[in-house]
């Protein structure tokens, strides 16, 4: 079965000239393969970098251009001057400009929607969305794991429940954008505080005195909860899978030391397995933002918009439970969904490259950095997995 | 647990929301003319709060019909089924023109056609025509660019020069005017069709069509010119009554109009 | 026995701490459970209610006669094939032949236009000069429109005017135009000899080629009426009984309206209600009796067309000068006797259409799974059919796994067991990183850089002529970007599975001598080969979900692949499953059939993924113990 330059005669003799240019070529070629995965990727991250970095750094103090992560999405206005010279201005600007200056000569203006300011809102956007799915989804995923691993009888339905959970972690994004749509979004279950019922949409709307509002089922539209709930489902499987492969890998001789020494389940699970897990449940948190920051596809039709003038909270009417009602069902900006309008839906106009590459590369380095925690987490967390 | 409940009432307190201006549908009209508007309206010390989503005119139907909006863009007169939903609601969609637009069709400059005419725009739209050689230019396979299905543009277009005949299956579909006048303007074969507001690129030629060119002063003569709407139901009020005269009569809305490419009404 | 040590806590609701403690977490698994449940629950509930609803518009189909319609248009297009081919030849010869002809021709009619366009006040000035006959005002007009004649000759260049370049080449001739536009009035209008004379050449010489094309032409406008005039009637009937739906609710929704109203308005909104009625059945019998009527003219439409074409084409001259137009009259000549005979098919189909006949609730299903057209928003009917989109799917999975799975075995075998110890440590959390990009970038860097370069790239002269990229946006690009994010997933994988491989495995066949690569490909490979599988498969299940590439990047064209171009199929546009979702999700109402069809599509790809991850799961059981 092996190869025929292994002889009864000399088992040790040294491999033929020709076997060893065909190694050396063979493995020269797999060494080909795995850097060119490496090219490929430096190429993609270093284009954009290349591009992208000039747009958030500056040449004088603080070196980091403040404004294109405190401004909001506008439209950029570019014109040329009597001496001919190109200007390109954001939209707040060119109205003070016009206002101090209305004899200025402006030729062949030209105006690009969402290509001007800076990236507020969408920053904002993002990370509010993941501050929802992240509360929601560690909340139920952590505990729904300490139940599996720690309560649950063990037996077929467990291990069938597993199997479920753990296909659902393949299943596509897109996919969970739809079910978000039906549920979050279309279906009436869900409640807000409003003191404008939508009576067509709404199952039935509870008035809550003293207040002139009510409390109505009517769903929760495109939103900030519908989109983060989406994501939060979407990131349960993995973090439940993760969680509880690092309760697992708490030795059972802790716990049963601790029950023996009289401790109650609850006291058992506090004392003795959650410190030792808490890193790796740290890690599946990690990997679980990495997981839905990036995505772009379910929040598409459960929360994000191309343009808006607002942040969430600014936006937001009413006061108390009202004002957060209103801010959580408050459709949003956000960074993955902006990439796609400013370069899926506007022309490709070098006025709007600025834009572009500024806003893919701040997104890129911010998913690349919890990508980066969480290799880092991981790996030291393995390392100190020896008991 | 007393005080939980107290800390709830304290949490349960007004309710007042102010009004807010939604504007939904078209991308026609919504990726440039009402977020210019918009921009206008508010340097001329207005105080009101927008929101502006463009997905395409379908839209403008489905959010007033949600209640989602209070302003429907759009760049096709309403359907029939869609008014049906409103009358059946015993509400009145109203019609606002917005201006007018022409569609221009549009070639790689690299492509010697210059003139086309309807019957030609329909065969290459439907598919019966499938190369440049067919309507007298080069030997090459025609690449189709369209709208997308929501879009307003998509269904006029078929209305004004497809005899009303469905896309052939070969056509691209793109999200929105800007894409395809990339796209045109990068593939010689290409041709696609897109407001007046976009023919204006590098590498794009806006051609004539039954040899009238897309220029404002022919809008009447040049047969793929269409009006722009807005959309409300029942009479507007208030805020959106004050928004809708500024933008469809005042002088500074019309130089708006006018600078991203579309023809104010007169 | 443990109980023993325990203290009792107090009780609510018959349950102590440790009972609460427990039920908390139960809760909290319960609420995943049911959640993930739910998500097959909604994506199952709405993707079924499509086929009722569906079956609901196939029968509307029937009964309002547009699929009688249907057939015509289908007889069309295929007629449609043979036209465009004809002209394509036609004009194709005419090049070849008459090349400089044709340039005299349309470069004139070019100028002309230039002519007209710029100079339309000054030939109205003119005319009107002539038609008052006031000698002095002739002049003045004479010699303005001369001056702008000799401006406009000056100033105009040959490649905007001979746009195809015809006359490159023919300097002289360029120059005869020129001159002759100088002279040009615009009241007499009158055409230069030369340029009557090039006409003249050109109609002649391609007289018996321009008879036969004319005929093929003119074949089917009988059927083509038959079309139109067919597809208003049947539109509108089908638009009739949709709105007759809402009649009740509008009746009602007006006579409330009328309670509010008083006098003429009242009696008005009254009349109005009226003349709603309300039945329980949409009359299709009587409306759709124009269309049983024309059957007979349809039989006849389409005999007509049989004959003409046939002539047409056996007119087709045989001895042509352009290597393309015969390569398409052959072709012509090879598909005739296939079309007529799907005519004769369809006419029979057609004449056996009867408005009240049965829709079987089976064809619901299976025009959707079988049917390979998708279109929606039509103005004539709309149609779900999911094979375009699978199918693009399907392609630009193969082409990024194509690249995908060599590279990465490749890579994984490489860093697994051939690696130094820093290699190891510094490609294999590289790789990993790459798995972190998110597609939305990716689909970025191809719609702004990939997609121009592939574009020049594939105009170098070795590429063969079929797989030059036309489109920017196409399957190979979109590929090409899935097969780098299923890198990381399939060398992941294959790494594992090449770890999980005993040590002693490698020893021994080292040990025999063996060498590295030999111990690799004999020994360790086909160990690992269940994992490896499982991993192309993994790979493919994150390929063919990938939304935000294919929607930016593969070119959303909805139609099946152009099988005639071979593996040209490759660098045409496509439109891909989560594509079509993320594209049509925002613009649909919820509810409706559309809306419906997107989640059935999103139910076929919830399988494809599901039964992906199974059969990996399965592979790695079934085979990792053998």
């Amino acid at each position: 079965m092996l190869d025929s330059t292994v002889t009864p005669s000399n088992p040790f003799r040294a491999a033929s000239r020709k076997q060893r240019i065909k190694d050396g070529a063979s493995i020269g070629l797999l060494a080909t393969f795995t850097y060119f995965i490496l090219v490929c990727a430096v190429i993609i991250i270093g284009k954009i970098t290349l591009d992208g970095l000039p747009v958030i750094l500056k040449a004088e103090a603080p070196f980091i251009n403040t404004e294109f992560f405190t401004k909001k999405t506008m439209t950029l206005n570019q014109f040329y001057t009597a001496e001919g010279e190109m200007v390109r201005m954001d939209n707040d600007d060119f109205i003070d400009f016009q206002e101090s200056n209305p004899d200025a000569v402006i030729r062949e203006h030209k105006t690009f929607s969402y290509a001007g300011g800076g990236i507020l809102g969408p920053l904002v956007g993002t990370m509010m969305l993941v501050m929802v799915c992240m509360t929601a989804a560690l909340f139920v995923g952590i505990s729904a794991s300490i139940y599996l691993n720690e309560y649950a009888k063990k037996g077929k339905v467990l291990n069938a429940i597993r199997l479920s959970i753990m296909n659902l972690a393949g299943v596509p994004s897109i996919v969970y954008g739809l079910f978000g749509a039906a549920f979050f979004v279309h279906s009436p279950f869900f409640p807000v505080f409003t003191n404008a019922p939508d009576w067509e949409k709404s199952l039935f709307a509870m008035p809550l005195w003293p207040t002139d509002g009510y409390l109505s089922f009517q769903g929760w539209g495109e939103s900030l909860l519908a989109g983060g709930l989406t994501l939060a489902v979407m990131a349960l499987p993995v973090i439940i899978a993760s969680c509880e492969e690092s309760l697992k890998a708490v030795p059972k001789g802790f716990r049963e030391a601790s029950l023996a020494l009289g401790a109650t389940k609850w006291q058992m699970i506090r004392t003795a397995v959650l410190p030792y897990a808490t890193p790796g449940i740290l890690t599946a948190s990690v990997l679980g933002i990495t997981r839905v920051a990036g995505e772009t596809a379910p929040i598409m039709f459960t929360a994000a918009v191309a343009g808006k003038d607002k942040l969430p909270w600014e936006d937001a009417q009413g006061t108390g439970l009202y004002w957060l009602s209103d801010m959580m069902t408050q459709s949003v900006q956000a960074l993955p969904y902006h990439i796609y309008v400013v370069t899926g839906k506007l022309p490709d106009d070098p006025a709007l490259k600025d834009m572009q590459y500024g806003s893919v590369f701040v997104f890129l380095l911010l998913v690349i950095s919890f990508a980066m925690v969480s290799v880092f987490l991981r790996a030291s967390y393995r390392k100190k997995l020896k008991w | 647990m007393k005080y939980t409940a107290l800390a709830l009432g304290a949490l349960i307190t007004g309710a007042t929301f102010a009004e807010k201006l939604v504007i939904k549908g078209s991308d026609t009209l919504g990726a440039k003319m009402v977020p210019q508007l918009k921009d206008a309206y508010l340097a001329a010390g207005n105080k009101t709060d927008f929101e502006i989503a463009a997905e395409g005119s379908s839209q403008a139907f489905t959010a007033l019909e949600a209640g989602t909006a209070q302003i429907g863009m759009s760049s096709r007169d309403v359907k029939e089924t869609e008014k049906n939903k409103f009358i059946a609601k015993g509400e009145k969609l109203v019609e606002h023109v917005a201006g007018w637009d022409m569609i221009a069709i549009v070639t790689n400059d690299k492509n010697g056609i210059r003139n086309l005419t309807l019957k030609q725009i329909e065969g290459i739209f439907t598919g019966d025509i499938k190369n440049w050689s067919e309507v007298g230019g080069k030997d090459g396979e025609i690449s189709i660019y369209t709208r997308n299905t929501a879009s307003g543009t998509y269904k006029t277009f078929q209305k004004l020069a497809m005899a009303k005949r469905d896309y052939g299956q070969k056509t691209q579909k793109l999200a929105g005017n800007e894409q395809i006048a990339t796209e045109v303007a990068g593939n010689v074969n290409g041709i696609g069709y897109v407001g007046l507001a976009y023919a204006d690129k590098d590498g794009l030629r806006g051609i004539k069509v039954e040899g009238v060119s897309p220029k404002p002063k022919k809008k009447a003569e040049y047969p793929l010119s269409r009006k722009l709407y807005y959309y409300t139901v029942g009479e507007p009020t208030g805020e959106t009554k004050k928004f809708l005269d500024w933008a469809i009569k005042s002088d500074d809305a019309k130089k708006v109009i006018e600078k991203v490419g579309f023809i104010p009404v007169d | 026995m443990v109980k023993h040590f325990q203290r009792r806590g107090r009780k609510f609701f018959g349950l102590d701490k440790q009972g609460w403690i427990k039920g908390f977490f139960g809760s909290n698994a319960g609420i995943s459970i049911v959640v993930l449940f739910l998500i097959c629950f909604f994506l199952v509930v709405e993707a079924f209610r499509f086929f009722p609803a569906h079956h609901e518009g196939l029968k509307v189909y029937r009964k309002s006669g547009q699929e009688f319609v249907g057939h015509i248009m289908e007889q069309v297009d295929g007629y449609q094939e043979f036209v465009s081919f004809t002209n394509q030849a036609y004009f194709s010869e005419y090049d070849e032949r008459f090349g400089k002809e044709r340039g005299i021709k349309d470069s004139w009619e070019a100028l002309l236009g230039e002519i007209e366009d710029g100079g339309e006040d000054l030939a109205e000035a003119l005319e009107d000069a002539r038609d008052e006959e006031d000698e002095a005002a002739i002049a003045e007009a004479e010699s303005d429109y001369h001056a702008f004649l000799v401006d406009l000759t000056s100033e105009v260049e040959q490649e905007s005017i001979d746009s195809f370049g015809r006359l490159k080449n023919q300097p002289e001739v360029w120059a005869a135009l020129l001159e002759a536009a100088l002279t040009y009035d615009p009241v007499e209008e009158e055409i230069p000899a030369f340029v009557a004379e090039a006409v003249r050449l050109q109609s002649e010489g391609m007289r018996s080629f321009a008879q036969a094309k004319d005929d093929i032409a003119s074949a089917g406008t009988g059927l083509k009426d038959l079309r139109s005039k067919l597809t208003t009637i049947t539109s509108q009937i089908a638009k009739d009984a949709e709105n007759e739906k809402s009649n009740e609710a509008r009746k009602f929704a007006i006579l409330e309206g009328a309670e509010k109203l008083e006098g003429k308005e009242k009696e008005e909104a009254l009349a109005e209600a009226q003349l709603i009625i309300i039945r329980d059945e949409f009359p299709y019998g009587e409306r759709v009796k124009p269309l049983s009527d024309s059957k007979e003219n349809h039989q006849e439409a389409v005999k007509t067309l049989r004959e003409k074409l046939t002539r047409g084409i056996a007119n087709l001259p045989g001895d042509l000068s352009s290597a393309k137009a015969s390569e398409l009259v052959e072709e012509i000549k090879k598909g005739r006797d296939r079309y007529l005979k799907n005519l004769d098919r369809s006419l029979r189909q057609a004449s056996e259409w009867e408005s009240d006949e049965r829709v079987d609730f089976g064809e619901s299903i299976a025009k959707f799974f079988f049917g390979n057209k998708w279109i929606t928003n039509s103005s004539w009917t709309d149609v779900y059919g999911l094979l375009p989109l699978l199918t693009g799917s399907v392609l630009i999975s193969c082409i990024a796994l194509f690249f995908a799975v060599p590279i990465s075995i490749g890579a994984a075998i490489y860093v697994n067991r051939l690696a130094t110890q820093r290699e190891q440590t510094l490609i294999k959390p590289s790789i990993e990183m790459i798995q972190a990009i998110p597609s939305i970038v990716l689909g970025f860097f191809g719609i702004m850089i990939l997609g121009e370069h592939l574009q020049q790239w594939s105009q170098a002269s070795w590429v063969p002529e079929f797989l030059q990229i036309k489109d920017r946006l196409n399957a190979f690009n979109a590929g090409l970007l899935l097969a780098l994010m299923a890198v990381p997933t399939i060398f992941t994988l294959c790494e594992d599975a090449l770890n999980n491989v005993p040590k002693s495995y490698s020893e021994a066949s080292l040990a025999l001598g063996a060498s590295k690569l030999q111990t690799v490909v004999r020994v360790i490979v086909p160990t690992a080969i269940s994992g490896i599988l499982a991993a192309v498969l993994l790979g493919l299940g994150r390929v063919i979900g990938e939304t935000m590439v294919v929607l930016l990047v593969a070119g959303n064209r909805i139609s099946m692949p152009d099988w005639g171009t071979g593996l040209g199929i490759m660098v045409q546009p496509t439109h891909t499953m989560t594509g079509i979702i993320a594209q049509e999700m925002p613009e649909v109402g919820p509810g409706t059939l559309h809306y419906r069809a997107l989640f059935l599509v999103g139910l076929v790809l919830f399988s494809i993924s599901l039964s992906i991850n199974i059969a990996a799961q399965k592979i790695i059981k079934r085979l990792g113990h053998a």
